[in-house]
This record gives C-alpha cells, sequence and structure tokens, in this order.
C-alpha cells in the first residue's frame, strides 16, 4: 500500500503544471465517478438499503398480514418479545448452538491446518475435500444428514443396531437434534475455517522458526510463543465472523429440526423466518430482526476496525 | 517449516480418516440415486448403500433422459442457470467498477459513501427477509398493483423477483477496492497516454489483471445463486419458476410438514443434481476461491 501511495504522489507532479487544468480535470473525474457510481448506488438505494431501514423500522408497527394497514405500535412488539420465554429461547438457543458450532469449527480446523501446514504429497487435494462441503447446497445436504437418522431406513439407527445398543429416536429428543445440527453445520464449516487458518499459519515467515530451532525451542514452544501470537489478526477475524454467523444459524435448524422436538431448538432467525412467512406478523418478524442486528452490530463495529486497519 | 513431520504416517491417517467422514455423505447420497424409493424403504440400510438391482430411473430423470416423473425438470435447470448466470454477470461487473471508481477516482462524498456501504453489510440479512417481502408484493404498479401498492400481487410470484434482489455485493466491491491499491498506476497512465479512453482502461487493462479476485466474486455469488432455494421458495409458488434448488426445497419437510414419509431416494438425487455442479466448478477454480478467502483475512 505504501508503494502505491508513492506512485500516487509521482502522478500529481505534472497536473500541478496549470491551476485551471488542474481544476476542470477534477470537476470532469468526479463527475465520471458519479456518473458510473449512481447507477449502482441508485439501485442498491432501492432494493438493499431501503429494506434495512424498513426493515428496522417494521418492529414498532402492528402489522398483520400484506395487505393490511401498519399502525404505530411503539415499543410493544420488543416488550412481548422480551417478556415471551418463547422468543427469548430462541436468542439462547441461537447463541448456544452457534458458539458449539463455531467451537468445533474453529478448534477442528485449526488442527487441520497444523497438520497441512508442511510440504506433503495430496496436500492440495486434502484441503480441496475439506472445503468440498461448504460448496453444497444446504438444501441438498442437510436431506442427506436427514435421511441418516430417519427412524426405520436411516444408517445412524442401523450402526447403533450393529454395535449392539438401541436405537434412538432422533427426532424427539433436543439433545440429538441439536447434536446433529451441529454435526451439519462441522461437516460444512470446518473447511473455510481451515483454510483461514491455513492462509495465517502459511504468512509467518519460516525465518522465525528456524530461529527459535537454533534456540532449541520445543514444538510445544513454538506453537505459544510463536504461532498462536501472529495469528492475532486472524483469530480476531475467524472469531468475529464466527461468532455473526453464528448467532444467524438457519438453515440446518429449518431442514433438519424444524426447531423440533416441540420449537426445543427454534433460533432467532428461524423464528423471524416464520413470524412473517407463516404467520405474516411483520410487526413481530421486523422486532425480531432489530434485536439481532443490535447484538451483531456491536460485534460488527469491532470487524470493521478490523477493516481499516486491513487497508492501511 | 514447522518441524511437524516426525510421524507423517500419522498425519496422513487422520487426514484421510477426516477426508473419508467429510466425502462419506456424499458417497451415500450416490448409493441412494440408484435405489428406488421402494428399495430405499425395504432393505436395511448398509454402510456401504449400493443394492442390487440398480435403478437408473432418478439419475435419467436429472440428466432429462426421461422426466415423467418430474416434467418441469428441464426448467428448473434453465432457471437455475440463467438465474445463476445473471447475477454473476451483474456482480462481477457492479464490484469491478464500483471498486474501480472507489480506488482510483476522486470525488466529493466518496469516503462517506463507501462507509455507509460498508455499514450495510453488517446488517444481518435476516433484516431484509419481511420488508423484502412487503416490498415485492406491494411494488407499485407492477403486477397489477395500484400507485399504493395495492390490489395486486406485485413482483410476487413473477420471473422478474428472481432476478431483482441483491445485486450489489458490497464485500465484491471492497475487495476489488482493495486488490487495486495493489496495482500500480503505472500501468493505467501508460494506456492513457496512448490515448485509451476511461473505459478502455478500466476493461482492457485493468479487468484482464483484476481476474483472479474478479474470479472469486463471480465463483461465489455463483455458488451462493446455484444454491439458493429461498428467494424463489418464498417468492413464487409456480412450478414454471422454480429453480433446482427449490425445486428440492419443495421435496422436504418445509414444505409438506414433518410427519410425511419423504421419498429419500427422490430428493437425495435431485440434491446431487444441485450438488455436483458445484463440486466441479470447486475442483476447477479451487485456487481462486482459497486465494480469494485468504485475501479476504490475513490483509492485516
Amino acid at each position: 500500500m505504501k508503494r502505491s501511495r508513492s506512485v500516487d504522489k509521482r502522478a500529481a507532479v505534472p497536473e500541478a503544471g496549470s491551476q485551471g487544468r488542474v481544476l476542470s480535470r477534477k470537476k470532469k473525474e468526479s463527475r465520471l465517478a458519479w456518473m458510473l457510481l449512481g447507477p449502482i448506488l441508485l439501485y442498491f438505494l432501492l432494493f438493499q438499503a431501503f429494506p434495512i431501514v424498513f426493515g428496522l423500522g417494521i418492529g414498532f408497527t402492528n402489522w398483520i398480514g400484506v395487505t393490511s394497514r401498519p399502525t404505530f405500535a411503539g415499543l410493544s412488539n420488543f416488550t412481548r418479545f422480551f417478556s415471551d420465554p418463547f422468543y427469548l429461547r430462541t436468542l439462547w438457543n441461537a447463541l448456544y448452538m452457534g458458539l458449539l458450532v463455531m467451537f468445533v469449527n474453529v478448534t477442528v480446523g485449526f488442527a487441520g491446518a497444523v497438520l497441512l501446514n508442511a510440504p506433503m504429497k495430496g496436500r492440495t487435494l486434502i484441503r480441496s475435500i475439506w472445503y468440498l462441503p461448504a460448496v453444497t447446497a444446504p438444501v441438498a445436504t442437510t436431506q442427506i444428514f436427514l435421511m441418516f437418522i430417519d427412524p426405520s431406513s436411516g444408517i445412524a439407527n442401523r450402526v447403533l443396531e450393529l454395535i449392539g445398543m438401541e436405537p434412538i429416536a432422533w427426532s424427539y429428543s433436543t439433545f440429538w437434534m441439536v447434536t446433529w445440527i451441529v454435526i451439519y453445520s462441522s461437516w460444512r464449516g470446518i473447511g473455510t475455517s481451515m483454510i483461514l487458518w491455513l492462509a495465517g499459519l502459511q504468512s509467518i515467515d519460516p525465518a522465525i522458526y528456524e530461529a527459535a530451532d537454533i534456540d532449541g525451542a520445543r514444538g510445544w514452544q513454538k506453537l505459544v510463543y510463536i504461532t498462536l501470537p501472529s495469528l492475532r489478526n486472524i483469530t480476531t477475524f475467524v472469531l468475529i465472523t464466527g461468532f455473526i454467523g453464528a448467532l444467524q444459524i438457519f438453515e440446518p435448524v429449518l431442514f433438519i429440526s424444524q426447531a423440533g422436538p416441540f420449537g426445543s431448538t427454534d433460533v432467532i432467525v428461524h423464528r423471524v423466518f416464520r413470524d412473517f412467512y407463516g404467520d405474516f406478523n411483520f410487526g413481530m418478524a421486523g422486532a425480531g430482526a432489530t434485536v439481532i442486528t443490535l447484538i451483531i452490530l456491536v460485534f460488527s463495529l469491532v470487524t470493521l476496525r478490523w477493516y481499516q486497519v486491513a487497508e492501511k | 517449516m514447522q518441524a511437524t513431520g516426525k510421524f507423517p504416517w500419522a498425519r496422513y491417517a487422520i487426514l484421510g480418516v477426516t477426508c473419508l467422514l467429510f466425502v462419506y455423505p456424499l458417497f451415500y447420497a450416490i448409493g441412494v440415486g440408484f435405489m428406488t424409493s421402494n428399495q430405499f424403504a425395504t432393505t436395511p440400510p448398509s454402510l456401504i448403500p449400493f443394492q442390487r438391482p440398480f435403478s437408473f430411473h432418478n439419475y435419467q430423470e436429472l440428466l432429462l433422459i426421461n422426466t415423467q416423473g418430474e416434467p418441469n425438470m428441464p426448467l428448473y435447470y434453465i432457471n437455475g442457470v440463467a438465474r445463476t448466470a445473471w447475477y454473476i454477470v451483474w456482480t462481477v461487473l457492479i464490484s469491478f467498477v464500483g471498486g474501480y471508481v472507489f480506488a482510483r477516482l476522486r470525488f466529493r462524498g466518496k469516503n462517506i459513501v463507501f462507509l455507509a456501504l460498508l455499514l450495510t453489510t453488517m446488517v444481518p440479512p435476516v433484516v431484509t427477509m419481511a420488508p423484502t417481502y412487503l416490498m415485492m408484493a406491494r411494488f407499485p404498479l407492477v403486477g397489477g398493483n395500484n400507485i399504493l401498492g395495492r390490489g395486486g400481487s406485485g413482483f410476487l410470484d413473477s420471473y422478474a423477483v428472481l432476478l431483482l434482489l441483491n445485486l450489489v455485493n458490497v464485500i465484491g466491491i471492497f475487495l476489488v477496492r482493495l486488490s487495486m491499491n495493489t496495482f500500480p498506476r503505472a500501468i493505467e497512465e501508460s494506456g492513457t497516454m496512448d490515448g485509451a479512453g476511461i473505459f478502455r482502461v478500466m476493461f482492457q487493462l485493468v479487468f484482464p489483471i483484476q481476474k483472479p479476485i474478479l474470479a472469486y466474486v463471480a465463483i461465489t455469488t455463483g455458488v451462493l445463486i446455484w444454491n439458493d432455494w429461498y428467494v424463489p421458495f418464498v417468492f413464487t409458488d409456480r412450478a414454471q419458476l422454480q429453480t433446482l434448488a427449490s425445486a428440492v426445497s419443495r421435496l422436504t419437510s418445509v414444505a409438506y410438514g414433518q410427519y410425511g414419509i419423504p421419498d429419500w431416494p427422490g430428493i437425495i438425487s435431485m440434491g446431487l443434481g444441485l450438488t455436483i455442479p458445484s463440486v466441479v466448478l470447486f475442483a476447477f477454480f479451487q485456487k481462486y476461491i482459497v486465494a480469494g478467502l485468504a485475501s479476504a483475512a490475513v490483509k492485516g
């Protein structure tokens, strides 16, 4: 980045010739920028920015049904949200299921990256296979896992039978539904985390390890004193994006447990989806969405800072 | 490199087992695709799910050889491919133009506009779920709606809704800008001196060199849209408007309730039709994906 800035300065020199030319050129440049950016921003404002403002607003209305007229509701949707145990439970579920998923992804991904961070045959292939599930469609691959836990023709109960255990009615147990949601989400997410960790590991200068070797450092000492401190940036990135993603866990819940049994695995995004798409209760959907946004915004501001650091 | 090469076999063993775990569900799915639903329901499941007699019916349907069971199958492919292509073209174009403008041109309000764009990426997508639905349903003067958005169905259940939403990828703009920052201006200046206009400079000089990051944007967008069941599922109803992804979602318990007996081989094989193109695409372009993911995280 430093280099491009110095190029910048050199480029500015010939422009300084005559004041008038510089001004008109600046004007031209600005007009060109707005000409190129204008249509993009216009579209963005209408189709992407407006729904955000709209979405943060409808939480303050009573709005049930697409064609009905909304009335102002003040904070009543929010008071309902925070006094209804079912809504609070969706927040709690998203938090602990999301954190479970994140924990598995981050730790297993890190272990995989450490194992792959050495010249070895088939490394690219192994890396690809780890990442492969991440490109598959959730709507399709959740169904494979759902088929595994089919009570009669699923492989999961068959395996239990083979090792002499009783079959389990998976979909009637909160514990097992949570487990399968975590298993599926990790199957799909570990690869991404591994690639990020691997990129971080490979950005560490090998000379540091060589110096440590000369000083007689042990393997674990290198991990604690060199690897982990060097990975601070990537750790921040993985944890923050991981946490934000974790809170928004949706598709695995929708397609594997459907919030069941009896709503015990319901999560906030699924609840918002059900509020507006099942019940057409746009007010409650807006309130739920606003609550999760506020939580995420706090964490995202940290990410924004991180992006700014990245740009410098 | 680190001196972790003491137990190469242990390392291969661990990685080999994990690779098996990652691939196994897809392997199992391929086997189930060769069964009829009756066969699947009546034979006890086995860890290696290839059982005679093989039925090719599901795959024939997927390859459009025999689509009697699902007469709209060709449309699912056409809609899915059309939608994916449309989104790739627009996202790449917008990311490139936007990223270039923010990286190179000076204009008033540049930083504040850029910051505002970045801020919108902090808002979780769940916020726009309900309002987008309302907006599509009550878009004025469309689909029989009057100027207040009443009376008709707006963009709901129309082809337009499949192509209309979320064409601007702010992260794409951000990544192009980031990548432009390490791109020497001298190349563009030599182009300008040779008398090339801004568009020739952008598209003939800069675009080819920015290919890796644009490829990353294109592939991630492509996979995202190809896999997207949500928009067609929520915003449309007619079978002719479904993509392959939403067609799969309409076979799941989300559409039919929890207690029906699903046609596993049918769902699973259709899901493979969705999965295999992404996997093939990934295999070809994996170096761009890995580099793009890494550049999003390591810079700093």
